[in-house]
């Protein structure tokens, strides 16, 4: 059984992502900071992590940049998802290496974890940015 | 003789010198004719009065003396044969009457010759009267017979021829005299004849000549004299018509001398004033009578040129304003003897010179107080601009005017700058309106907008420029923009939320009763379009904030681009029945380079308004082609097209046109957003578009 890191600040949104996960057979750590999420990715050590970047204390890519500089937590890989939407980030967070990069808005549930279980089965596969664009260019799919 | 005076040659006669000889001549040959016709007269009146009637006396009294010596002769010869006294009375009275003849001639005598000629005939007489008083004395003493003999004797009869003779030789020398003298007179008169037949047509001509001169010099003074009235007239009306007059003062005598027009503008009657320097005085205003007065003295004594406005109140009460010229003229000493000048009337120049005074300040303010920069460049120079100008500059004075314009463009827009104002000047299309930066002389760079257009400035072209300090509006727009991005992201967390719980619902293994579930998918359809209005809301301030916009290319196949983009839009196409046919071609294997999120969704914006403005079962077609090293893409639709009057405006913020706005729900924004990111991909986006039939968009990108 997979873990997953779910790193999010806002409740609602936090239960929702949580119930989803455990419904498709993974199991979630919840974290609500930055901080809260450095030290539990640390004790936990999940497989994924799904990250918020607008947080209290720590940011998303504060955390993410943090993360990657550890060893042992360098290549656990990490899926954004963020109602922040905008050039540099992505930018900023591709650089530091990320799996995807998913804007809440545009994703159903079944969309994220769908995204979870591709990159977990690709996990053994390198970080790849072409992966992440064509996540990404799914960002902006409506209705 | 007409032809002669208008002659050139006349002309030359007309010359004072030569009439002056011509009438010296003439007066000359005249006074000459004169004498000569006055001596001729005098001489032959004398030959008339005198002379004639003194030879018909001498020859009449010499013809005496023959009938007297007869008479004699008889009256002693009858006195001697009848012895009677009474012939000795009457040989006495004619011997008394001899010679009282005898004298008179002698009187006439005026030649030595012809006095002896007398003196013989007096003296045969004398010898002739002895003997025959001798005869008398005879007869009285009764001795006839001698005294008869006296008479037959030699010597009575000697001196009888002796007598004869005498009497002869005085005739003979008197008509002698008298033949020269006559002699003489004619040829004095034939003289006088002929110098006068000559010189008088002589005379004559000279004269006509003189007259005729003396006729065209008059002519000419005639018309000269007209047309010095004429002009006098016309002077008279140009001083009327430029309320101009003239006037003289006599200061040394104070004979004044005032035109008719200095009359009228002063508005006294020259048949009631006289001129003088009191009643010019009189009509002057109070409050510039001092002025007027130390004007003239100073003109009089400082010999300052003497130019003054002043006012005069007119014989009507009008107030009048006037301005004052003269030339103050002085004598040997260096007195000033007379004052010539002028006098006008500018009070309709006065009104209109504070009128357009009062026009010019009034425009001056406008420009000067107006809060926007207002600038004029002729030839890149700046040739003037207003105080807002400056003040956004921060220079001073000195170091703009007269400055190439572009010393005060940012570095980077200086180029295009000179070369829009270069267009406009040769009157080629140039933007009218564009924004800047300028730098102030600390460096600071102020954003403005332009707003030029071409004018005449001092008879050249020159851009005019509005420059409006845009700062304000740009960190308004710009927090705009953020408070749109905040309140986007902040609307993102809810809107995600109602997504995933009814997703989470939906799910639910229970099943839903099919109305609450179809009520549940109405729910989510709202909230999509409420998370693709908040998207389009952020995509446009990033675009405008341009912060969080960049376009970062990667090369692409364009037909895996165009596949996309119709995949996203699959559900939507549905919605409206409509389907979308692409037609790939050759060109869908080309690369571009893009940044394939935002191309795809510029893309995706134009095929959604496809669809939605589609008819129902219609068809869009995307087709690709190539050309001029670029692809176009084209979005053809049959859907109800864009009205003619708002074709211009498609592209703009917010924008929705009028047969759209309230059928189908949108932003306004797409059309936008999708032309800012294919201009930034330094493509191009258009549209053909008849109402009713659809819309063709046009999108060009270029190759690789």
């Amino acid at each position: 059984m997979k873990k997953i890191l779910v790193v999010e600040d806002d409740n609602i949104l936090s239960k929702a992502i949580v119930v989803s996960l455990t419904e498709a057979g993974f199991r979630v750590v919840v974290a609500k900071d930055g901080e809260t999420a450095l030290k539990k990715v640390k004790v936990s050590k999940p497989d994924l992590v799904l990250l918020d970047l607008i947080m209290p204390k720590m940011s998303g890519e504060e955390f993410l940049e943090t993360m990657r500089k550890l060893p042992p937590l360098r290549n656990i890989p990490v899926i954004i998802s963020t109602v922040k939407y905008d050039d540099a980030s992505i930018t900023r967070c591709t650089a530091l290496g990320i799996q995807g990069y998913l804007i809440k808005a545009h994703y159903s549930l079944s969309e994220i974890i769908e995204k979870i279980r591709s990159v977990l089965d690709g996990a053994a596969q390198k970080t790849e940015k072409r992966s992440i664009k064509s996540a990404t260019s799914k960002n902006k799919k409506r209705r | 003789m007409k032809k002669l005076i208008n002659s050139p040659k006349a002309l030359l006669l007309v010359n004072p010198y030569l009439f002056g000889s011509f009438f010296i001549v003439a007066l000359l040959s005249t006074a000459f004719l004169f004498t000569f016709a006055f001596t001729g007269a005098v001489s032959g009146l004398h030959y008339i009065t005198t002379i004639i009637p003194v030879y018909n006396r001498v020859f009449h009294l010499t013809d005496d003396f023959i009938y007297y010596d007869e008479t004699l002769t008889m009256s002693a010869l009858a006195g001697a044969y009848s012895g009677d006294p009474l012939w000795e009375e009457r040989y006495n009275s004619f011997d008394h009457e001899l010679t009282a003849d005898i004298h008179e001639i002698q009187a006439y005598m005026d030649d030595q010759t012809d006095r002896d000629l007398l003196q013989h005939l007096v003296d045969a007489n004398d010898a002739l009267v002895v003997m025959e008083r001798q005869s008398f004395e005879l007869t009285h003493a009764g001795n006839l017979v001698e005294a008869q003999a006296i008479f037959k004797s030699a010597g009575y009869l000697g001196g009888k021829v002796a007598y004869r003779d005498g009497a002869n030789d005085l005739i003979a020398s008197m008509r002698k005299k008298q033949d020269i003298l006559f002699r003489s007179g004619e040829r004095v008169a034939l003289g006088i004849l002929t110098a006068l037949l000559i010189l008088l047509p002589i005379v004559c001509s000279f004269w006509v000549l003189v007259s005729l001169l003396i006729r065209k010099q008059r002519h000419r003074i005639e018309q000269m004299n007209s047309r010095l009235k004429e002009s006098e007239v016309r002077l008279l009306q140009a001083q009327r018509t430029a309320r101009l007059g003239n006037w003289e003062w006599d200061i040394v005598h104070g004979h004044d001398y005032w035109c008719v027009v200095t009359y009228e503008i002063l508005g006294l009657d020259p048949q009631k004033t006289a001129a003088s320097y009191d009643e010019f005085l009189k009509t002057v205003a109070l409050s510039d009578k001092r002025a007027v007065v130390q004007a003239l003295d100073r003109a009089r004594k400082n010999r300052q040129p003497y130019d003054i406005d002043f006012r005069i109140i007119h014989a009507n009460g009008e107030e009048l304003v006037v301005n004052a010229k003269a030339t103050v003229l002085y004598d040997e000493r260096g007195e000033a003897v007379k004052m010539v000048g002028t006098i006008q009337d500018i009070t309709e120049r006065k009104k209109l010179e504070s009128r357009l005074r009062e026009s010019e300040q009034k425009y001056l303010t406008l420009v000067q107080r107006s809060n926007d920069g207002i600038i004029v460049v002729q030839n890149n120079i700046i040739k003037f601009f207003n105080t807002a100008m400056l003040k956004m500059l921060d220079y001073r004075r000195s170091e703009v005017i007269g400055m190439p314009f572009y010393n005060f463009v940012s570095a980077e827009q200086r180029d295009m700058a000179v070369k829009t104002h270069a267009a406009r000047m040769k009157g080629e299309s140039a933007k009218e309106r564009y924004n800047l930066q300028i730098v102030s002389k600390s460096g600071t760079l102020t954003p403005v907008e332009i707003n030029a257009s071409i004018i005449d400035f001092e008879g050249a072209p020159a851009t005019l420029a509005i420059v409006r300090d845009i700062s304000k509006f740009i960190e308004l727009d710009r927090l705009k923009s953020e408070f749109v991005a905040t309140a986007s992201h902040q609307l993102r967390t809810p809107l995600t939320a109602i997504k995933w719980f009814i997703e989470l619902i939906l799910k639910q293994k229970n099943g839903l009763k099919p109305k609450l579930r179809s009520y549940l998918l109405q729910i989510y359809s709202s909230n999509e379009r409420l998370i693709s209005t908040v998207n389009d809301l952020l995509t446009a301030s990033h675009i405008q904030t341009g912060r969080k916009f960049i376009i970062t290319k990667h090369p692409e196949l364009l037909g895996t681009v165009l596949k996309s983009a119709i995949s996203d839009t699959i559900g939507l196409a549905r919605e409206h029945a409509v389907k979308i046919k692409c037609i790939h071609k050759n060109s869908s294997k080309k690369v571009v380079s893009v940044d394939r999120e935002k191309i795809i969704e510029a893309i995706r914006n134009i095929l959604d308004n496809a669809i939605k403005y589609s008819k129902k079962g219609s068809t869009i077609t995307l087709n690709c082609s190539e050309a001029d090293g670029s692809v176009i893409i084209s979005i053809k639709d049959h859907g109800i097209g864009i009205p003619e009057n708002q074709q211009g405006h498609i592209f703009e913020q917010f924008f929705r046109a009028d047969n759209v706005a309230t059928q189908q729900p949108g932003t306004g924004l797409g059309l936008y957003i999708a032309k800012q990111i294919i201009e930034g991909h330094g493509g191009r986006v258009w549209f053909a578009s008849k109402v009713g039939i659809g819309t063709t968009f046009y999108i060009s990108l270029p190759i690789t």
